[in-house]
């Protein structure tokens, strides 16, 4: 044996040679791949129910990603159908064409959740956040690529129809005063939809997720040996995907972003968005250009994005930081404004932008 | 031990040629695999039809959504934008160019997504 080995020594000392060598560079692959640590995922980007969806799934039986993508978009599809005034058979469309002033109106359980949750939300911001604003907004029609400024007088005529203290839920139903009010859930569905979604993961073997509804952004679980999603905000002045900052969030926390740049026109170099004023009539022009809100409850990002929108920063800030949610506020002088404590989880990506000392 | 040690010190030029031969093919093929990987592509769905391209190829792609929509995509560079769009809202093209891993770019009113996929992994999540 030792001879036979002696006599093909050579050969032998190449062969382990060559074979230490791809020892060491199957480890290094390997540390490398240990370091990412992630589970397996598939992306599905796409349109539905009239927006953009984008969905990463981290599992790690990849086989039932297919499956996982499917059952998220009947959640959605379920969410639409219940709360869009746009589908003309949901429960609210139906209330909003035939209701009579002062009457009482018993909705599915659910919805009759979202309508108290939005009143508090209501009371709570004085009125800044408005559950029945729909009368305003088709006057605007900016949503639907309108581009004149209407008459004042129309205007003011709509506001005598948003006035939130003219209604009122109770365990019996909902009531409004005036006959020419239009609810809708406009300002919260694709949170809703998001804690939808979220609640629907959970009861699957999903290791992780992040799911983009229209710009709302949900996590959920994680991705592997990184604990945190970084959540890219979108500069307010800068091409779509370019990003102001990366915001840093647990799984289960849902991102939402109110700004003047979604959806607007311009008439003499004055921007006109798609946020009112409840107030006012007018779209918000009160320095900011974005607020993002992150925050356990999908409903809540997005009613408080655009209620501090509307509320303006101090007004704004203190009530995100009462409600101990992650807030970003941005203004047209390019500053950015941080709540408590999220200076270490956000990390700024544009020079042009400077973080405001409190 | 004494065996092996008798064996390194017996080398002979003959297998140091071997070894780095050896050496020299395994690393054309791993730079061979590496360029393939940095390749990826670009896949475009519009309404039901989903087609892909190469993105390290430049070209024009022309698209004519089911709605009769309009919109011209261009891969450029490793790169890929929407250069012309009839839609209303202008998002599609107002979006910069794209290049990493599942970046997107959608234009809702003609139905039209544009991704990447590549192993050119990104920092942000969503």
């Amino acid at each position: 044996m030792i001879r036979f080995l002696a006599k093909y020594r050579h050969f032998f000392t190449v062969i382990i040679v060559i074979g230490l060598i791809a020892g060491f560079v199957y480890l290094a692959l390997k540390t490398k791949d240990l370091k990412t640590g992630t589970y397996d995922n598939k992306t599905y980007s796409g349109i539905a129910f009239g927006t953009a969806i984008k969905k990463t799934i981290f599992m790690d039986n990849i086989d039932k990603c297919d499956e996982i993508d499917r059952s998220i978009d009947k959640i959605l599809k379920n969410v639409d159908d219940e709360l869009s005034y746009r589908n003309e058979a949901s429960e609210i469309s139906v209330f909003n064409r035939s209701y009579a002033a002062g009457g009482s109106y018993s909705f599915s359980p659910d919805i009759m959740l979202y309508l108290k949750k939005e009143l508090e939300v209501y009371s709570e911001t004085d009125g800044a956040f408005s559950p029945c604003i729909l009368p305003l907004s088709k006057l605007w029609g900016i949503e639907d690529g309108s581009t004149e400024i209407p008459k004042d007088s129309d205007i003011k005529e709509v506001l005598k129809h948003i006035d939130g203290d003219n209604m009122a839920v109770t365990d019996e139903g909902l009531t409004l005063n005036d006959g020419e009010m239009s609810i809708d859930f406009g300002a919260v569905g694709k949170g809703i939809a998001a804690d939808e979604v979220l609640t629907g993961l959970s009861k699957t073997d999903v290791s992780g997720a992040v799911i983009s509804v229209g710009g709302t952004i949900a996590t959920y679980g994680t991705k592997g040996a990184d604990s945190m999603w970084h959540i890219g905000i979108q500069d307010p002045r800068a091409v779509n995907g370019e990003v102001l900052g990366v915001l840093d969030v647990t799984g289960g926390k849902v991102i939402s972003t109110s700004g003047d740049y979604e959806k607007f026109f311009e008439v003499d170099g004055k921007r006109y968005h798609h946020i009112f004023d409840p107030k006012t009539g007018y779209p918000v022009d009160n320095g900011l250009i974005s607020v993002t809100i992150a925050t356990g409850s999908g409903f809540m990002s997005d009613a408080m994005s655009t209620a501090c929108f509307v509320m303006g920063l101090e007004d704004g800030m203190r009530y995100a930081e009462s409600k101990g949610v992650d807030a970003i506020f941005v203004t047209s002088d390019k500053k950015i404004y941080l709540s408590n404590g999220l200076n270490k989880r956000f990390n700024i990506r544009n020079d042009e932008y400077e973080i405001a000392k409190k | 031990m004494k065996l092996l040690k008798n064996d390194f010190i017996s080398l002979k030029k003959g297998d140091f040629i071997i070894i780095a031969a050896v050496l020299l093919i395994a690393g054309i093929a791993v730079l061979l695999i590496m360029r393939q990987n940095s390749g990826g592509y670009v896949k475009i769905t519009s309404f039901s039809d989903t087609s892909t391209y190469p993105i390290n190829e430049d070209r024009n792609i022309e698209i004519i959504g089911d709605n009769g929509g309009h919109n011209l995509v261009v891969i450029s560079d490793g790169k890929v934008w929407v250069k012309e769009a009839d839609c209303k809202n202008r998002i599609c093209v107002n979006h910069k160019p794209v290049y990493k891993n599942h970046e997107s770019i959608v234009c809702l009113p003609n139905h039209l997504v544009v991704e990447v996929v590549n192993n050119k992994s990104n920092e942000i999540d969503n």
